[in-house]
């Protein structure tokens, strides 16, 4: 104690250093299992990515550095008909997981911003509204390989609603979801949907609850109906928080791995029918599991890892430079 | 906004790498919470960290005695059929055992190889079991002891079926044994061979189906007769193993060039054909609607062996006895062609703590006539012992009530003489059910065979970055 006071004696100057340096200590246990467990990880990921290593059997060959040529085949195939950019395993996979997140979350953020304007709308004042929200958000709390079990022994090929949408007459008698691409894809987009609209609804809620209520006031009170409300304040408003959901569920989506690991694959882990529900990271489980070429699945996890961050700057400069911009724009102005 | 670029690059990063993170390594530690010395079940913790669905280890025994002995299996099997029956011999020597059932084939060797990787891992498998689909990959590597080292000698492995010895055979050294022989049948069910065939006497039965064009006709017959109701097999993929056994080559061969050999492609033919006909129900082999199908009229046979008899036919029979779901209305006939499916051979680990009680094992459970005959009495398993199947069948253990009274043992005994080895590799498991997906892609109409084929190619060649595609 008599230490402390003696140094605060010292000046104001000191005395601000001094806190700051347990600042350092406080914050240090994460820097430490960051590098770790995340850094270390990264860098090695993408360094494996450049070594030829891989086993054939249970003999293991390499590692032997072979520079770009695991991340160029990621690319590219070259056969009989040439190059061709895209072709690839890789990039199949990738497109299997972007097509699934779009169509999971663009009726999902249509939903969720639908249902969040409702339950905040001042003017409908929604009753039992807690009931709703605990419902909807219900099915995020089930664990996603329970739903994926589940789903899938709806719509097998004897399941319950394979058999109700048949004697509806919707789908013809021999019918089977499970060796159909698209119904497959839409499946699995479904349950990711029913299980996230939720979660994204209450993040929006909170966001729209953040604006300040005397702008949707004097917006009435100058006689604009929900509609203008909607799109003129409680839309440009949110758009951080949209962005937030917009990114987050990006970087969940691309990495969309326990759903479709348990929906419609076969003993190998394949994401069938054909490949169809093969997800990026099912693919590079499958590389550094089942066929041990680290390498390969180097060079897969670092194209996902630069897809993600073009999609995520991507959408952060498309959302959040203009009101940038704006935001400088009329500070110049004043 | 430069902090802000740098704080989303580092969020992205930290997401991106969780998944990269966890897929390297899953060497199991050792778990050390388990206090208690009796044979308890006690879950392994390092596994069930990487992936949710990867199923715990269930382990039987003391794990934390100083001479245990590990076993690994992908399920029970080797509990039921073999320890069980060493434990009553040399209930000493089945103490140490500690039996580790890792829960289903799918992660069986993921989850051994990263074991086998590191002889002082204080849970490293002193003995394997090893399935046909992936024997070579363990039998042609330095991780197994070929058995001679185990005093294991030629003259032991007399009453064995030769197929057995050469399946585990590396350049001229046997690495591991099967205490059971897989003869494969065609198994129907009796009332409704009698109803649109006229007969139910396997013999005569067998005319229905003595090639695959009869089968097929025979399948379009017990369509027409059922008004739809009868299906031949519950899902094209029955079929499958029967061609996959008659195989002349390996998926691929000694340049490491991927082929697709002409016994594949006819039985991509096939399965087309059966799928046009509509003599399926259209189920996927192992899931719960072809299981299911056992006890329903929908299907009149499934293409199966030995252990499918018992631990697939019956166990889904929906009885217990005669007269019980659809429990002795089952009859065997050699179908089309002779073959054989599957079969569980163990082989000693390099790091083996124990090399004598490894051999004692595979000698009790492999060689030994006595013990083999009370093997097969106790799971019905059809055993690999020429001499025991001889001298059961003579007591009349085989005549099998799920069979109508018919003698499996003396049904599978031919059969078993007969089957010859097919080419493998140690990839077969994993390039098999790539093959799967691409026939039933080609079987549902979404894509004409060669594409499939095409398709097939490129997927193997790109997981095992060693072969070549023609």
């Amino acid at each position: 104690m008599a230490d402390i006071s003696q140094k605060s004696n010292m000046g104001k100057k000191r005395k601000t250093v001094e806190y700051g340096r347990y600042g350092y200590l406080f914050i240090a246990p994460f820097f430490i299992v960051y590098a770790i467990f995340q850094l270390w990880p990264l860098v090695y990921t993408i360094w494996m990515s450049f070594m030829e290593y891989y086993s054939k059997g249970l003999k293991e060959i390499g590692p032997n550095f072979i520079g770009f040529k695991n991340i160029v085949n990621a690319f590219i195939t070259t056969g009989k008909e040439g190059a061709v950019l895209f072709d690839t395993f890789t990039f199949k996979a990738l497109g299997n997981t972007i097509f699934m997140w779009m169509l999971n979350f663009v009726p999902q953020i249509l939903l969720s911003l639908l249902l969040a304007s409702w339950f905040t709308d001042t003017r409908v004042k929604l009753k039992g509204q807690g009931a709703f929200k605990v419902t909807m958000f219900m099915p995020n709390i089930i664990t996603a390989a329970s739903l994926a079990v589940l789903f899938y022994s709806l719509f097998s090929i004897n399941g319950p609603m394979t058999q109700l949408l048949k004697n509806m007459g919707a789908i013809p008698g021999n019918y089977d979801f499970m060796v159909h691409k698209l119904p497959t894809q839409i499946l699995i987009a479904f349950i990711q949907f029913w299980m996230w609209y939720g979660n994204t609804m209450i993040v929006l809620i909170a966001g729209i609850l953040g604006i300040n209520p005397s702008l949707y006031e004097a917006s009435r009170v100058d006689g604009a109906n929900s509609k203008q409300i909607f799109y003129h304040i409680t839309l440009p408003l949110l758009k951080p928080i949209t962005l937030f959901v917009l990114v987050t569920s990006a970087i969940g989506g691309l990495q969309m791995y326990d759903i479709p690991s348990l929906f419609n694959v076969n003993q190998g882990g394949d994401g069938l029918p054909d490949f169809a529900s093969t997800t990026i990271t099912m693919y590079i489980r499958k590389l550094t599991l089942t066929s041990k070429d680290f390498g390969k699945a180097g060079a897969a996890s670092v194209v996902l890892f630069l897809v993600t961050l073009i999609i995520s700057l991507f959408f952060f400069f498309v959302l959040g430079e203009k009101e940038d911009r704006r935001q400088r724009k009329s500070r110049k102005g004043v | 906004m430069k902090k802000k670029m740098l704080a989303l690059a580092l969020a992205t990063a930290m997401t991106t790498i969780s998944l990269a993170g966890c897929g390297t390594s899953s060497t199991p530690t050792d778990a050390t919470t388990n206090k208690s010395t009796d044979a308890t079940t006690e879950t392994d913790t390092a596994t069930a960290e990487t992936e949710e669905e990867i199923p715990e280890n269930e382990i039987i025994g003391n794990p934390d005695a100083e001479d245990a002995f590990y076993v690994y299996c992908w399920n029970a099997d080797v509990m039921n059929n073999v320890i069980k029956y060493f434990q009553e011999v040399y209930p000493e020597d089945a103490k140490r055992i500690v039996y580790v059932n890792t829960g289903g084939s799918d992660y069986y060797q993921t989850k051994i190889d990263a074991l086998l990787e590191d002889p002082t891992n204080p849970q490293y498998p002193d003995m394997i079991a090893m399935e046909m689909d992936y024997i070579m990959k363990y039998t042609d590597s330095d991780y197994t002891l070929p058995v001679s080292d185990l005093g294991i000698t030629e003259a032991d492995m007399k009453n064995m079926y030769q197929y057995t010895i050469d399946a585990a055979t590396v350049d001229g050294k046997v690495k591991g044994l099967s205490w059971q022989a897989t003869p494969g049948a065609m198994m129907y069910r009796r009332s409704l061979a009698e109803k649109y065939l006229g007969t139910s006497d396997p013999d005569k039965v067998q005319e229905f189906f003595k090639d695959w064009d009869t089968m097929l006709e025979t399948g379009k017959k017990i369509l027409a007769d059922s008004n739809g109701e009868t299906k031949l097999f519950s899902g094209v993929d029955d079929v499958k193993r029967v061609y996959q056994a008659s195989r002349e080559n390996a998926w691929y061969d000694a340049n490491s060039v991927l082929t697709v050999e002409d016994t594949m492609l006819n039985y991509m033919d096939y399965a087309k054909a059966l799928q046009d006909a509509g003599l399926t129900n259209g189920t996927a082999q192992w899931s719960d609607e072809w299981a299911a199908n056992v006890k329903s009229d929908n299907t009149f046979a499934y293409m199966g062996c030995t252990w499918f008899l018992h631990w697939t036919l019956k166990a889904n029979s929906g009885g217990e006895k005669v007269g019980e779901g659809t429990y002795g209305d089952w009859a065997m006939t050699a179908g089309p062609q002779s073959y054989y499916w599957g079969g569980t051979w163990l082989g000693a680990t390099a790091g083996c703590s124990d090399k004598e009680l490894a051999g004692k094992i595979m000698k009790a459970a492999t060689c030994d006539t006595e013990m083999m005959k009370k093997i097969c009495k106790g799971s019905l398993d059809y055993v690999n012992n020429k001499e025991a199947i001889a001298a059961l069948s003579a007591e009349g253990v085989g005549n099998y009530d799920f069979l109508g009274g018919q003698d499996f043992l003396g049904y599978f005994s031919p059969l078993a003489e007969k089957i010859e080895l097919p080419a493998m590799c140690g990839e077969d498991f994993y390039i098999t059910n790539a093959f799967d997906d691409q026939t039933n892609a080609y079987v549902n109409g979404n894509k004409d065979k060669d594409t499939a084929v095409k398709d097939f190619k490129a997927y193997v060649v790109d997981l095992y970055p060693y072969l070549t595609a023609e």
